[in-house]
């Protein structure tokens, strides 16, 4: 066996260990923290990938794949879960053939997504074993793991990273790939149709399977334990471990790696060695409430956030109770320091067509992707942001709650990869239940927010070849839309004058304004021309400066510029220019 | 021997992963644990973006804390001074004099902070360079990063080839020599004004 060693990102690791374990099969929706996984998984020819268009498609496809017998990988975020909950929940039932390991991603400390939920909680609801790797070691450890654990328990797996581990890089050891004996399927209706008679008999099976895991759990070389101090005990999972030997190196740590089923046992044992035992977990107190019930007492959730992303100095100031300035440096007075949030890109399509939606002062139901952050200033056009595919659905509700009239200043604006996920489905509503909503596609021909990759209307597939592209025009025409407008997105005139006249029309309007995504551009052909400002013209009036484009500066003397190494050339603050002043 | 912490911070777009992933490569290949820390996802979209890099004999966290940075590298000024609360007392700022502005200075609501070489220094050990005109006038756009880097390899004891492998590892460009040159004269030069100067 030849072992090499490399630094590996968490999603690296696990894009690894599921080559490692004669993965075959792997379908996912991009979602930051996850979307590494699949874009690593490419790589491997030994494994069939693809972009799914959503991620209960793609839970679907691997259990299937499951049945008949491949190793199978799933990977998403947290919300992202939430959309395949209907196959999640009833893939207990129908189990493990070849095995089926789900990679989730949370995001504590909400770096880029729309809630804090624990997935522990939902893997416990769902009665699903999950393991909590700490490091890009045991993301590849553990993936593989999970697999064995799968197919010997005949049950699906899920493996829970949070953003910390998905994109932290340390090292790992390389392995090689395990080619796993093919599995066979075999008929059988009771385990995998679920009608309520096989259901109720299947329910039980998971219950008397996941008492064997406990008493398993207990016997898994996983969880390990460290530190000699035992005045105070922790008991914690995933990336807390590391801050809890990073600021109590002695202390005794019981480290959990699969952290449902418990090892209950293994928790009373060490439990009993210490003085004080504190529970670390980040979000919910999954562990905590199942240590508390057991009748052992603990710290947690009286003094650690039940949000938040955690940190060593945060632990620290927590148990002891004090604020840490005393140990941090005294700093300098630096006064206010600007935010500096993300932003669209200078030269972005999306600008330009919120500049449209702000001009006519409407609402804007707005999704998910790079064009959420039209919700910044000084743009500032979106009303409402609730989950993916969701702008046509809440736009449809609310014109029946409120009523045509009441809602004429209303859009729904969706990307072009937010709309095949599930986008379609709400814009199928909205035809069949009489809405006459109007709907603006946002296309710029990619999913861009997570790192522009393929989706179901593009020319090519995750692993590179040609793809059946699905015209967005014919499945809107398709599903009976009949006012289907396509429009340059830098065609601010025409756009206008669309979304005006789509207001006047009594059904289902759907505007598709294109251009590609700016970056996507840029790396494709050479950069168009920055523009740049004649000073002799310029008024200093600022209007160009309300397009937010971050290529535009002003210095203290108010004179204002374009910075050459930014701009893109789409001429939107020429437009803005009264006085012709851009070129 | 105590861990070693390195930040490197600037905006969205700068190439500031790509450059910590290369620190990191050069810690590893020179015997030490390392591990590095960024969140992906949206700092392309020209939002403040910070790794951190840490290496030792064992390293916990991929974290580092207010407090504990030896060395703050930025490739912008106003992402020197808000992450300048990372670093230790007499702590190293290596910082590039390119200012992007953003939205909200722009549009007038903030005001982007005067005399920060001033007020860093009052509290840490702080060198600037100018590496975006270099840069610019090397005619290598967006390589402001790859003469920060040289600029930190100089504090690092780690030898030039080191730096060059692991550069050539990780950059996958066309005009890959045009920066392992850029590289090399910076490292080979004295670019850096200590804040006395300034």
């Amino acid at each position: 066996m030849s072992e090499t060693v490399r630094m590996m990102s968490g999603n690296e690791a696990i894009a690894r260990g599921a080559y490692e374990a004669g993965v075959t099969f792997s379908a996912a929706y991009p979602g930051t923290p996850s979307t590494e996984i699949s874009e690593n998984i490419v790589q491997y020819k030994e494994i069939y990938c693809e972009w799914s268009v959503n991620e209960k498609v793609a839970l679907e496809a691997a259990v299937g794949a499951s049945i008949l017998g491949s190793r199978a990988l799933v990977s998403m975020k947290h919300v992202g879960l939430n959309v395949a909950s209907d196959p999640l929940y009833t893939s207990t039932y129908i189990g493990a053939n070849g095995g089926l390991v789900l990679v989730v991603a949370d995001d504590p400390g909400v770096y880029s997504s729309q809630n804090e939920q624990d997935t522990r909680c939902i893997a416990k609801a769902a009665g699903i074993p999950f393991l909590e790797p700490a490091d890009s070691q045991e993301a590849k450890d553990y993936t593989k793991l999970a697999f064995v654990l799968s197919e010997t328990y005949d049950t699906p797996v899920i493996v829970r990273t949070t953003a910390r581990v998905a994109h932290s890089v340390s090292k790992v050891a390389l392995q090689e790939r395990q080619e796993v004996p093919e599995k066979m399927y075999q008929k059988n209706i009771t385990k995998h149709v679920m009608i309520p008679a096989s259901a109720r008999i299947r329910h039980k099976v998971l219950e008397e399977r996941l008492r064997q895991l406990e008493k398993y759990a207990n016997t898994i070389a996983i969880h390990t334990e460290s530190g000699t101090d035992t005045r105070i005990g922790f008991l914690t999972s995933g990336i807390c471990y590391q801050y809890i030997r990073e600021v109590f190196p002695n202390a005794a740590v019981l480290k959990l790696g699969m952290v449902y089923p418990l090892p209950m046992e293994t928790i009373e044992t060490f439990s009993q060695k210490v003085d004080i035992l504190y529970v670390v977990e980040e979000l919910e107190p999954v562990i905590e409430e199942q240590v508390r019930a057991r009748g052992i007492a603990c710290h947690g959730k009286d003094i650690f956030t039940r949000q938040g992303e955690y940190s060593s100095a945060m632990l620290l100031a927590a148990i002891q109770k004090q604020e840490n300035e005393d140990e941090i440096a005294a700093q300098p007075e630096t006064g206010d320091i600007p935010a500096r949030p993300p932003i669209l890109c200078a030269g972005c399509p999306h600008r330009s067509i919120y500049m449209v939606l702000k001009k006519l002062g409407l609402h804007v139901a707005g999704d998910i992707g790079c064009y959420t952050l039209g919700a910044m200033q000084p743009i500032g056009v979106i009303d409402s942001v609730l989950c993916m595919g969701a702008s046509i659905s809440m736009l449809h509700g609310m014109e029946k709650a409120k009523g045509r009239e009441y809602t004429k200043d209303w859009v729904a604006v969706i990307g072009d990869s937010t709309f095949m996920h599930t986008g379609i489905n709400a814009l199928m509503n909205m035809v069949y239940n009489r809405g006459t909503g109007t709907v603006i596609i946002m296309d710029n021909e990619t999913t861009a927010m997570t790192g522009h990759q393929v989706h179901a209307a593009s020319k090519k597939t995750l692993m590179g070849e040609p793809a059946h592209a699905i015209s967005i025009e014919a499945l809107c025409r398709g599903v009976g839309v009949r006012e289907f407008y396509a429009v340059d997105a830098f065609d601010r005139k025409r756009l206008e004058e669309l979304v005006i006249a789509a207001k006047q029309k009594e059904e289902v309007t759907v505007i598709c304004a294109s251009a590609p995504c700016v970056l996507l551009r840029n790396a494709k052909q050479k950069n168009t021309e920055p523009l740049h400002i004649l000073t002799e013209r310029c008024f200093r009036c600022g209007k160009c400066l309300r397009t937010g484009c971050p290529a535009l500066g002003r210095e203290k003397n108010r004179t204002i510029f374009i910075d050459p190494a930014s701009c893109n050339g789409c001429g939107l603050c020429a437009d803005f220019c009264d006085r012709g002043a851009i070129v | 021997m105590e861990n070693k912490n390195i930040m490197i911070a600037g905006v969205g777009g700068q190439g500031i992963l790509l450059a910590g992933s290369i620190v990191g490569e050069v810690a590893g290949e020179n015997g030490f644990e390392v591990k590095l820390s960024a969140v992906h996802g949206m700092a392309q979209r020209g939002g403040s973006i910070v790794t951190h890099i840490r290496y030792g004999t064992q390293v916990f966290a991929p974290v580092i804390e207010k407090g504990q940075a030896d060395i703050l590298v930025s490739c912008e000024q106003l992402e020197a001074l808000r992450y300048a609360s990372y670093l230790k007392p007499k702590g190293i700022v290596i910082m590039n004099e390119y200012r992007i502005f953003p939205v909200s200075v722009t549009m007038g609501n903030a005001e982007y902070p005067q005399d920060i070489v001033k007020k860093l220094s009052e509290t840490y050990s702080v060198r600037t360079c100018e590496a975006h005109r270099m840069a610019m006038e090397a005619g290598i756009a967006k390589s402001d990063n790859v003469i920060m880097l040289a600029l930190l390899a100089k504090e690092l004891p780690f030898a030039k080839e080191s730096w060059m492998r692991a550069i050539r590892k990780h950059v996958h460009m066309k005009n890959i020599e045009k920066n392992i040159a850029l590289f090399d004269a910076a490292f080979e030069a004295s670019l850096c004004k200590s804040a006395e100067e300034t």
